[in-house]
């Protein structure tokens, strides 16, 4: 198979609707803690485990990542598309650089790299940070390109913006600069020689900013006009295909923004969305048991999937 | 080595031959405005020497190229851009990748305490320690000349946004700021041919 | 440019040449470097030795002092460029013999770096030298910082000062100390009047308007306390004056020793007008003066501009400070 072939995989009706479950340790971490003294690594990957098999496979494609994939053979005969985070765990990330790691126990050349039909790299990125970090995190974006164009699969890669403390900025003005940061992100990342096929990337506001959002309303300066003013400046001129994050948004919030944009004729071809769906579902597994968990996930769970691909699919 | 060397140097002195008013120029808004002769003043004897030495060992005559350059230089310029001259001539041709590394170790120490300078302070150690920083991360592979060549560029404009808190510039208003060092500009050239010619 | 020199490399070795030749009876090339100049007449090797290693383009220090009562041997480097740490430990061991060595090293990044490794040589060739740094311009870094601060004019004290005292045949030590003492209780600032021209890069050193002084410069366009318009002498004294007691702590009754130096461009007849001025000022705060100095001593080409140098001194300063010298360039 070709990248083109694999891309029309990942896509269901023409959409790309997908589920993110490749966190690692941080999740991991978040589960020990709200168990305390009945946690065991078997929760962390039951938790996972109920998410994919029930949630997952009723998206378009699931984003693994190399440790929870090998966990349970099950998973390798879904028939849903998998994408592969190519990354080391995130957990192990330098503070102060913030370059991602490549994966330690994953190469391009592994027999297990073919279950898959795309590749997934992220990185920390401000354009404002020290050059000569950028140029090392901007090699290796480039770097991770070439191994998918060697492997004839697709690129999905994603930026994530931080607050980088080095920068002359405070972090009132970092927010308000948002939008020019995610605007530079699509523009730079567009370029040919990253040969990058999906971009994911965030909206570019932030959920507390935004008027008729959930929020408590202290910071909002953002209505839904000025959204749709942002989105349509920042992705006026759509060359690569992108798909929206959810950055641990509040599931309504999420969805709002993704129904914006599409009323907002944003040329977006879906979501990777993770947090937004599940996260809420942690506390219930933690604090009320499996029973309540699987509950939780057949009932609110399937209703906010089938919400957020109305969100997308056209009409 | 020897020929990578001849080259090296050989290069340096022509480069430096053309852009030595511009870095005069440089050293204009920070200083006496000599700093290109000076350097060149230094890279002539160090090529005279070298053509004179080509039969000794290399770090021979690197050691001698690099105690006549920081006579003939004088000044602050010549005791510390003098320093990696000498260590270069510890080169390693079996063991490129951690010999090259060991030499701007070395170099970097000793300009360090010759010189009471930091990263940071906007001397000629701000292209020195981001290109020893390059090296360490990509020791396993063979170096790319491009690639340092960047380093190299990018290192030298970050010293545009520095304040000096060493040498002359640093008694001006505005220490500096807004104008590339010349040590680091002449520094940069003197590299980009070193690797230019070693790789 | 407009300067009368022959060929451009070599201005230094031509200067020191018409120097030699002009003073021969007191001053000489060493057998091995015609950068180092001593004097004919060497001192008593029982005394301690005198040295500094300087640029030069500043003419007349520090040739100028090599002599009796003053300076056993000047290390000269480029214009406005240290010489190299190994010429300096040349000039060092020509005093091996004697019982000490002091290399006095003005507060400039160079002349630091290179006298340090003459020092470092000389140590490791069990030679009895030591490096005397010195500072004074109060413009270059503040009340608490002085050991930052550049070597300006008021260094003079010092090279006078300990050069009497080490022809007395005082040991090193004692010579140290009293060096540091001398440059703990000296205070200089300087002021920018019009740029000369360097005569390396046939351009001006730095940029001054017309009606610009620039107070607290250093001697290669360093910044001090910012541009102003000139005006009188008496509102410029004031200013410099008021700084110089802001920075220092004087007493009534205080003797100090003015030297007011010119930096290449300004008249006799304005130096001395300021130094009217001057004593004016002390003579306001009861602050009594001694011996001053008034001349163009250490100078930036044809800069125009001056700086005034106080030293609060005692008896014993005052006396080193006029006993004889037999230095071409050193009048009192």
């Amino acid at each position: 198979m070709n990248k083109q072939q694999h891309f029309i995989k990942l896509l269901q009706n023409e959409k790309f609707t997908a589920l993110a479950i490749d966190q690692g340790t941080s999740l991991k971490e978040i589960i020990k803690e709200k168990k305390r003294k009945t946690f065991t690594p078997s929760d962390y990957y039951f938790f996972k485990k109920q998410i994919i098999l029930n949630l997952g496979v009723t998206l378009s494609s699931i984003l693994f990542d190399h440790d929870s994939y090998l966990s349970d053979p099950s998973f390798r005969t879904i028939e849903t598309s998998k994408i592969i985070a190519y990354e080391d765990d995130a957990y192990n990330i330098e503070n102060k650089s913030r370059i991602t790691l490549l994966p330690k126990k994953l190469h391009q050349n592994d027999e297990i790299i073919k279950d898959f039909s795309a590749i997934k790299f992220f990185m920390y990125f401000n354009p404002d940070s020290d050059s000569i970090v950028n140029y090392e995190k901007l090699k290796l974006i480039k770097h991770v390109g070439l191994i998918c164009k060697d492997l004839d699969i697709p690129y999905l890669f994603e930026p994530l913006l931080y607050y980088d403390e080095d920068i002359n900025i405070d972090y009132h003005n970092y927010l308000l600069k948002k939008p020019i940061y995610i605007k530079s992100f699509y523009k730079e990342f567009s370029k040919e020689e990253y040969q990058i096929d999906i971009i994911k990337i965030e909206f570019p506001f932030n959920e507390f900013e935004v008027n008729g959002f959930e929020n408590d309303n202290t910071s909002t300066i953002y209505s839904h006009e000025n959204c749709s003013e942002i989105m349509q400046e920042c992705f006026e001129n759509v060359t690569t295909p992108f798909v929206f994050l959810s950055a641990g948004m509040k599931f309504n919030n999420f969805l709002q923004s993704l129904e914006l944009a599409k009323s907002s004729k944003i040329n977006f071809l879906g979501f990777l969305c993770g947090r937004s769906i599940w996260q809420d579902s942690i506390d219930i597994f933690c604090k009320s048991g499996q029973a309540s968990f699987l509950d939780w996930i057949n009932v609110e769970g399937k209703e906010r999937v089938q919400k957020l691909k109305n969100a997308v699919i056209n009409n | 080595m020897h020929s990578a060397y001849k080259k090296w140097i050989l290069n340096s002195y022509d480069k430096i031959n053309s852009d030595y008013v511009e870095l005069d120029k440089l050293d204009q808004l920070v200083g006496d405005g000599d700093h290109g002769s000076t350097i060149y003043k230094g890279i002539t004897i160090a090529k005279q020497l070298y053509l004179n030495n080509l039969t000794s060992p290399l770090d021979e005559t690197m050691a001698i190229i690099s105690k006549q350059m920081r006579i003939e230089m004088g000044g602050a310029s010549g005791i510390l851009m003098s320093i990696f001259f000498d260590e270069s001539g510890k080169i390693d041709k079996s063991n490129l990748n951690s010999s090259i590394i060991d030499i701007f170790e070395k170099s970097i120490d000793k300009i360090m305490k010759r010189g009471k300078v930091k990263a940071g302070d906007k001397s000629i150690l701000d292209i020195y320690i981001p290109v020893l920083n390059f090296l360490k991360k990509n020791s396993d592979f063979q170096f790319k000349k491009n690639e340092i060549n960047e380093i190299l560029s990018l290192s030298l404009a970050k010293t545009k946004e520095m304040q000096a808190q060493v040498g002359r510039a640093k008694f001006l208003e505005n220490r500096g700021l807004g104008f590339i060092d010349p040590g680091a500009k002449s520094t940069e050239i003197i590299l980009r041919e070193y690797f230019g010619s070693l790789l | 440019m407009k300067k009368i020199i022959n060929n451009k490399d070599q201005i230094v070795d031509d200067m020191l040449s018409g120097y030699i030749k002009a003073n021969s009876d007191r001053v000489k090339f060493s057998n091995n470097s015609k950068r180092i100049i001593l004097r004919s007449h060497p001192k008593n090797i029982e005394k301690t030795a005198m040295l500094i290693g300087n640029g030069s383009g500043h003419e007349p220090i520090a040739m100028g002092w090599v002599g009796e009562g003053l300076l056993d041997a000047n290390v000269v480097g480029d214009i406005f460029a240290s010489p190299s740490g190994d010429l300096i430990f040349e000039g060092i061991q020509i005093f091996k013999e004697n019982s000490g060595c002091i290399l006095l090293i003005s507060n400039h990044a160079g002349d630091v770096m290179n006298g340090e490794m003459a020092i470092e040589l000389a140590k490791e060739h069990n030679i009895n030298a030591d490096l005397l740094l010195m500072y004074d311009d109060i413009a270059s870094a503040p009340r608490g910082n002085e050991d930052q601060r550049r070597g300006g004019a008021g260094t003079t004290f010092i090279y006078k000062i300990l050069g009497a005292l080490s022809e007395m045949g005082e040991k090193k030590e004692t010579l140290l100390s009293l060096g540091k003492f001398v440059r703990d209780q000296t205070r200089t600032l300087s002021i920018a009047i019009a740029s000369g021209t360097s005569p390396i890069s046939g351009e001006k050193i730095f940029h001054l308007d017309d009606d610009e002084v620039f107070i607290g410069m250093g001697v290669h366009g360093e910044s001090g306390y910012g541009r102003q318009k000139i005006s009188s002498s008496k509102k410029i004294i004031k200013f410099m004056m008021d700084k110089i007691f802001d920075d220092y702590k004087y007493k009534e009754g205080d003797i100090v020793i003015p030297f007011i130096n010119g930096s290449g461009a300004t008249t006799l007849m304005e130096l001395l007008i300021i130094y009217n001025d001057v004593e004016d000022y002390l003579a306001q705060y009861k602050i009594k003066f001694f011996k001053p100095l008034i001349n163009e001593y250490i100078t930036t080409q044809e800069s125009a501009g001056f700086s005034i140098s106080l030293l609060d001194s005692n008896e014993q300063m005052r006396n080193l400070w006029i006993s004889p010298s037999s230095a071409p360039y050193f009048h009192l």
